[in-house]
Parts: C-alpha cells; sequence; structure tokens
C-alpha cells in the first residue's frame, strides 16, 4: 500500500511504524534518566557523541532536556499513536463492520500532521540551545521565552500542536464512524468493548484536545509574539497574566489525556478476558457503562493535579470527592473482568497474558493514585516519585502492556502471519515483571522522599540512601528495554519469513476475524456482514450442540434456527430482508 | 464452563443509522446491493440509481454529522480562551478598550448578517448570491477588524507587550478568531467558485454556512468576554 493510500488500514501501518520508532526514541530516553540515576554526573556510554564536551555524561540543562522530550515522546508520538492510530484505525471499521472509516482523506491527512509534528521532534535535537527542557506539561513561565530561549522549545510546542491537531482528526473520525458506519444489525449493544473503548476515548479526544491547543497557542503567543498571558512577576510589562492559568487550561486537557491513553486498553481487555475465559464478558453493560461514566467525569476532576498550586481549600476538596468518586466505576470494571476470569476456560496465549499484565499494574497503578487524589496524602507526595510511579503504572505499563496486547491479538489479521508464540510470551511477562520492577522502585522513591525531574538526588543527605535502591531499579529498566529486543526479533522474523497465520487464530466470533480476510482487501469485506449477536457468543450451548465448537461468529447463521433473537422478539422468518433494528423480518 | 449466552446477543436494538447498508456510500465506494432491494426484483439500472442516491444521502448526512460534531467540539477551543480571560478579569479590572465598542459591533454585525443571508439562501438552492453576499461580508469583517486592530495598536497605544494581558487578550484572541472567519470565507469562496464551475455545492454550502453560524456564536462569545468593558 501506498504512502499516499486512504485505506484505514495502510494509515494505520503508518502510524505503528512510526509510534514503534518513538517508542525506541522514548525508551532510549528513559534509559538515559535512569542512568543519571544509578550513576550521576557519570559518562553515559555511547553518548560522547552528542555531549562531547561532558565526554557524554548528562549535565543538568541537557538532563531536564532529556525527561522532558521522554514524556512528550511517549505520551504524544508513541503510545497513543499505537493506541489509536495504529489498533484504533486498523481496528475500529473491521470490527463495526464498517468498509472503512466515515473520513478517509481525513484520516490520511491525520497522520501526515502526524508526521509532521515527529519530523518537529526530531529538529529539536538538532538544534543550538536543544528540545524542550520545561518538562512534558511545558508549565510557563519556565516554558516561556524569558526561561527558555530557543527554536527547540517554540518546535515541540507546534509539534505538539500537529500530535493534537491529529487527535482531534482521528477521534472525530472514530465517533462518526461509530455512529454512522456500522454494519446492520450492529447495535450499539453488540459493540466490542474494544470499539467502547476507542469511541468514549474519541469523544474525550474531541472535547478535549481543543483546549490543549488554546493552552499551547497562548503559550506559542507569548514565546513568539510577545504577549502576557502566563508571565507575571519581574518579567512582566504592564501588569502580566498569570502563569497557573496556563496549569488549569492544560489539565483540564491532561486528565482526560490520561483516560484517553487508557480506554482503548480498558476496551481490549475487557474483549480478550472474555475471548480467552471462552466466556461472555460479565458485566458488558456495566462494564461499557463504567468506560462512559469515567468519561464523564474525566474532566471534572483536573485539579487534583493543582491540590499544592494555592487553590482554595474547598476546591480541593471538591475536587478530591470527584477524584475518589472516578475510581469507582474503574473498580466495578476490574471486578467485572475478575468475574469473567471466574470459572472460564482460561487460555494463556500472548494476548491474554498481556491483558492480565495490563489488569495487574494497572490494579496496583490506580490504588497508589488514590494516595494522590486525597488531598491530604497528596501535599507530601506531589512532585515526588510516587507521583511517577504512578502514572507510569497507569499510563505507561498498563497502555504499554494494552498496545502490546492489541498487537499480539491482531497482528495476525494485520499481516496475515502468526508471531511465534513462545517469544511473544516470553516478551510480555518479562516485561511486566520488569515493569513491576522499575516503577514499583519508583514508587518506593518517592515515599522515601526523592522528588522528580532532579539531577543528582544524592546531594541531599535525606536522599543519599537511596542509591542502592535506584541502582537496582535501573537495572531493571535496562533489562526492560532489552526484553523489547525479544519484541522486535520475533517481528522483524516474522515479517521475514513468518508462517501464515490461520483465518481465525483465536477462534472468536467478532467480524474482523470471521468476515474479512487476513490481511483484509480493500472495502474489507467482500460482503458487508449483517449482525446477529453480540461479540462474546462463546460457549453456548446450542452452538456447541450444533456446530461443535464453543464460539460462533458475530454474522454467523445458526443452522436449524429460523431467527437468531430471543422468543420475545419472535417473528416469522422470511428471506431476503434484514431490518436495521436487528433482526431478520 | 458458564452456558451464559450474552445478555446483549439477543435483543433487538433499535439502530442509530436508519439506512442498512450505510458503509460503503460514506467512503464513494462502489455500492453494495442493497439486500431489500432483491425483493423486489427491479431493473438493475433502477436498483443502482436508487442506491447511489441512498448512498450519497448517507454519505451528506455522515459529513453533515461529523461538521456538526466536530465544529461543536471545537467551541471548546473558544470557550477554554474565554474561561482563560474571565480569570484574568475577575483577578483585575481591565481597562476600557479605547476603541469603539460600537464599531465593534456593528463589525460583528456583518457576521450576524452573513448568518441570516445564509440562513435564508439556503431556502432558495439555486441562487449563488446568498452565498457571494456572505462571502464579500466576512471579507469586510476580516477588513474592519483589521483596522479596529491596527488602530489601537498604532493610534490608541493598545500594544503588545506593554498592554499587559488585557492587551494581549484584545490582539491575541481577535487575531485567532479572525483565522477561523478567514477559513469559513475561504471554504466559501471554493463552494462558490466550484458552483461556478457548474458542480453541485449544496451539501458542501449547507456545512459552510453551519461553520458561518459557528465563527458567528464565537464572536458573541469573544464580545462579550473581550471587548464588553
Amino acid at each position: 500500500m501506498s504512502l499516499l493510500s486512504l485505506d484505514h488500514k495502510a494509515v494505520a501501518r503508518r502510524y505503528l511504524w512510526s509510534g514503534l520508532g518513538f517508542l525506541l526514541l522514548g525508551g532510549l530516553l528513559a534509559l538515559a534518566i535512569r542512568w543519571q540515576w544509578a550513576w550521576p554526573g557519570q559518562p553515559v556510554p555511547g553518548l560522547a557523541w552528542a555531549l562531547p564536551e561532558s565526554r557524554g555524561a548528562l549535565t543538568p540543562p541537557t538532563y531536564t532536556a532529556v525527561f522532558t522530550m521522554h514524556g512528550l515522546v511517549m505520551i504524544f508520538f508513541a503510545v497513543t499513536p499505537l493506541l489509536f492510530g495504529a489498533l484504533g484505525h486498523f481496528v475500529l471499521p473491521l470490527a463495526i463492520g464498517a468498509r472503512g472509516l466515515a473520513f478517509p482523506r481525513l484520516s490520511a491527512l491525520g497522520y501526515w500532521v502526524y508526521a509532521l509534528g515527529g519530523v518537529l521532534v526530531l529538529a529539536s535535537f538538532a538544534v543550538r540551545l536543544g528540545p524542550a527542557s520545561a518538562g512534558w506539561t511545558a508549565y510557563p513561565p519556565l516554558s516561556t521565552s524569558a526561561f527558555t530561549p530557543g527554536l527547540g522549545q517554540t518546535l515541540v510546542t507546534v509539534a505538539v500542536l500537529c500530535a493534537g491537531t491529529s487527535a482531534f482528526t482521528y477521534g472525530l473520525n472514530f465517533v462518526v464512524t461509530v455512529a454512522r458506519c456500522r454494519a446492520p444489525g450492529m447495535t450499539w449493544g453488540r459493540l466490542p468493548l474494544t470499539v467502547w473503548g476507542l469511541f468514549f476515548a474519541s469523544v474525550l479526544n474531541v472535547l478535549f484536545v481543543p483546549v490543549l491547543a488554546a493552552a499551547t497557542v497562548l503559550l506559542l503567543m507569548d514565546r513568539l509574539l510577545g504577549t502576557q498571558f502566563f508571565i507575571a512577576g519581574a518579567a512582566a510589562v504592564g501588569g502580566g497574566g498569570d502563569p497557573v492559568v496556563y496549569q488549569h487550561l492544560f489539565w483540564l486537557f491532561g486528565h482526560p489525556e490520561v483516560y484517553i491513553l487508557i480506554l482503548p486498553a480498558w476496551g481490549m481487555v475487557g474483549d480478550l478476558v472474555a475471548f480467552f475465559s471462552r466466556k461472555p464478558a460479565h458485566g458488558y453493560r456495566l462494564t461499557a457503562g463504567a468506560m462512559g461514566t469515567v468519561s464523564a467525569l474525566s474532566g471534572l476532576v483536573y485539579a487534583h493535579h493543582l491540590f499544592t498550586s494555592g487553590m482554595s481549600p474547598l476546591l480541593g476538596r471538591s475536587f478530591m470527592v470527584l477524584t475518589l468518586l472516578i475510581s469507582l466505576p474503574a473498580e466495578v470494571m476490574f471486578l467485572n473482568w475478575l468475574m469473567t476470569l471466574w470459572r472460564g476456560s482460561v487460555r494463556l496465549t500472548s494476548p491474554m497474558l498481556a491483558a492480565l499484565a495490563t489488569m495487574v499494574v494497572f490494579g496496583l497503578g490506580g490504588i497508589t493514585g488514590l494516595a494522590l487524589g486525597a488531598v491530604a496524602t497528596d501535599v507530601p507526595l506531589h512532585g515526588t516519585l510516587w507521583v511517577v510511579g504512578h502514572f507510569h503504572l497507569t499510563m505507561g505499563a498498563a497502555s504499554f502492556l494494552g498496545v502490546f496486547a492489541g498487537l499480539y491479538f491482531w497482528f495476525p489479521k494485520m499481516f496475515g502471519r502468526a508471531l511465534h508464540e513462545g517469544l511473544a510470551k516470553v516478551h510480555v511477562l518479562s516485561s511486566a515483571v520488569l515493569f513491576l520492577g522499575v516503577f514499583g522502585g519508583q514508587l518506593a522513591a518517592g515515599y522515601a522522599g526523592q522528588l522528580r525531574r532532579l539531577y543528582d538526588p544524592y546531594q541531599y543527605t535525606y536522599l543519599k540512601h537511596l542509591l542502592p535502591l535506584n541502582q537496582w531499579t535501573t537495572v531493571c529498566a535496562f533489562l526492560l528495554g532489552a526484553a523489547q529486543v525479544v519484541f522486535v526479533v520475533n517481528l522483524a522474523w516474522t515479517l521475514r519469513r513468518g508462517r501464515a497465520a490461520e483465518a481465525n487464530p483465536w477462534q472468536v466470533g467478532t467480524l474482523e476475524w470471521t468476515c474479512a480476510s487476513s490481511p483484509p482487501g480493500e472495502g474489507n469485506f467482500t460482503q458487508v456482514p449483517v449482525v446477529l449477536r453480540g461479540p462474546h457468543a462463546l460457549s453456548q450451548p446450542e452452538v456447541l450442540e450444533r456446530l461443535g465448537r464453543d464460539w460462533i461468529g458475530q454474522a454467523e447463521v445458526l443452522p436449524g434456527v429460523a431467527r437468531q433473537d430471543t422468543a420475545e422478539d419472535a417473528v416469522p422468518a422470511s428471506e431476503g430482508t434484514v431490518s436495521t433494528v436487528g433482526r431478520v423480518t | 464452563m458458564s452456558a451464559e449466552r450474552n445478555p446483549m446477543g439477543d435483543k433487538a436494538e433499535t439502530r442509530v443509522d436508519s439506512t442498512p447498508h450505510s458503509t460503503s456510500g460514506a467512503l464513494g465506494m462502489k455500492p453494495l446491493p442493497s439486500v431489500s432491494d432483491a425483493r423486489a426484483e427491479p431493473s438493475s439500472l433502477e436498483a443502482s440509481t436508487s442506491s447511489a442516491t441512498a448512498e450519497t444521502a448517507n454519505a451528506e448526512g455522515t459529513a453533515w454529522l461529523g461538521t456538526v460534531l466536530g465544529l461543536a467540539a471545537w467551541s471548546m477551543f473558544f470557550a477554554s480562551l474565554a474561561f482563560a480571560v474571565g480569570w484574568y478579569r475577575m483577578r483585575e479590572p481591565w481597562p476600557s478598550l479605547p476603541v469603539s465598542l460600537l464599531g465593534l459591533g456593528l463589525t460583528g454585525l456583518l457576521l450576524l448578517t452573513g448568518s441570516a443571508v445564509l440562513h435564508l439562501g439556503l431556502q432558495r438552492r439555486e441562487s449563488p448570491w446568498p452565498a457571494r453576499c456572505a462571502l464579500a461580508l466576512g471579507l469586510g469583517f476580516l477588513a474592519l477588524q483589521a483596522m479596529w486592530t491596527h488602530q489601537a495598536w498604532w493610534t490608541e497605544h493598545v500594544r503588545i507587550p506593554e498592554g499587559g494581558v488585557s492587551a494581549s487578550a484584545f490582539h491575541g484572541l481577535t487575531a485567532l478568531h479572525a483565522l477561523h472567519v478567514l477559513g469559513v470565507t475561504a471554504g466559501l469562496f471554493f463552494v462558490c467558485w466550484r458552483h461556478a464551475r457548474g458542480a453541485d455545492v449544496r451539501a458542501s454550502l449547507r456545512r459552510h454556512v453551519l461553520g458561518w453560524h459557528f465563527v458567528t456564536a464565537m464572536w458573541v462569545l469573544l464580545f462579550v468576554a473581550v471587548y464588553l468593558p
């Protein structure tokens, strides 16, 4: 498929390769950060060419740039493009029985805008004063030209705007596609949970990326045009602005953003635990409703990131209550996953292992978030590595493992080849264990008081004893990096010489597996399927009896049954027509 | 092993989508023969014509929904800007703008007039004049806004950075809104151009009219948040 192809599958592949490339870059930046914490001020092997004056050692400004770019690259250019760009673009139309996205040209444009942002990010490494170095959150006044002059910060700010524009376009595309382009019979109640996750995340993208755009545009105007929106104090002219406004605007986007990063993974976990327990998802409606509730509340909890910003305590209490409330739907969903697993016929395939690992890391990360949601415990923990461990477990590890759950699950469909299952399991298990090692270690260090973004924590007497802990987590981080080589080897070998995949290797009933070839051709389906049942029709007695297997396709007619609905909906069968309400009429 | 059936699998629920085959038309692909067509067995030409018409209507409906949702969501951009302005103005009162409020209001009236003209013009489907009139009004709006900001800067010395955050908001938000008006006006220009070349632009025009209403509504927000004392 050419670079100009409008096919959603081609767009998905472009996002996949770009996202994996930026994942590598973000990962290398993370290893540089870990090196600094384990061996502060020591030359980083292999970096002497980039930092000749310090012979490869990170200096404080370089360290600041490294952790800034790590965060920005991972969030905007790696995880989001992999979840939405690669998996979302590929799976969503297929799973709902559509021939493509509602706006194919918009999806192609969205990729190229993202790619432009990626080019700007890479270019920022080459400019004289280096890339952005004001934290991924880019708080003013540090991020204004008064305190971070230079082209790098500006380029990266524009790059974030590009990534946001791309997110807005594909968010809109996904929402309209799900609303308008479902196959006949694909009611909202028959959507796979992955589609629900992508749908709600797209709603959040569409609503809250404009808020990021507003914050970023105002910041750009401050940097380039001399406006005073976020500049106050000594740097202000004529009665300046207020940097805290940026924090409110940013986190009004930033908190929904973390749900944007996890909702598709939640959806995938919901589907995968059902598929590989050979049971319908327990509490399908509750799970979809929980995802919707979390989405609805996500914009109302944002100021828990601002508990220490000098906000009114009354506001602090209000946001605290809402933040603790928003954990409840996630707990409902978690319980539904557990109940799906309970007494299921569990198949520990690589996607299932990745889904289970996602549950574990998200569970732990979510619980640590409760300490941050309450004001009293947030005040001592804010700005420490506890926060870093929390969001890496929930946003880094859980989303990352969710991406790999999706990749391992849909890889045979995307490429028509089967990855080596053994290598996949090694990759997933080692990554999960090492994630817990790295980010668990960060939680411990944060609880002990190590602040985030410190160049040399050990200059403080009270943190000197944390050196062995940080060295241990650095070893885990390097091993985690090495574990990714297993995936790369598996991927490269399979693409070159992998065996052809079966048509439906996971034996599940969703449309992409039962009605489309691997990989799907142009138009996805020879004939648009007519959906007759939900996505988790597993282990149904009549199917076992009539077909001799424990799964049936969403659009598959069950032989010997005149109609596919419940007795209450009984209407006589007749040929040839299908109504839009999913019944044979 | 649980024999529980999918609680959703057997329930028939009303779909949002009203046409059975809504997918191929939205992509401009060759439409599938509708399943309902097979029953009546019309001629193949009639079947494909009615199917193509249905697909086109469906594609237009999809594009309309996308426009409505996109614009509604993009209003969050202006809402955020208004939030920021509201924050600053609640913290500290701003000096009144030295630019004529009546002048700014009459400038916005051009947008409001354009909204009315376009709304009425949609009733008369074949006439190009409402769209051309709106095009002129849009360009007039931009010219007048440029004049007010020019006057504010050079004559009244409402400047960046000397004017502080109030001047930043006046110039910055006026420029951001003007960029949106420029985008909508450019879109209208291309609609008129395509119409002059004989294309059927009714659906496209409807979407651009929605865009016009959007920038008009956002101007009202701008006026209340920034221009009014």
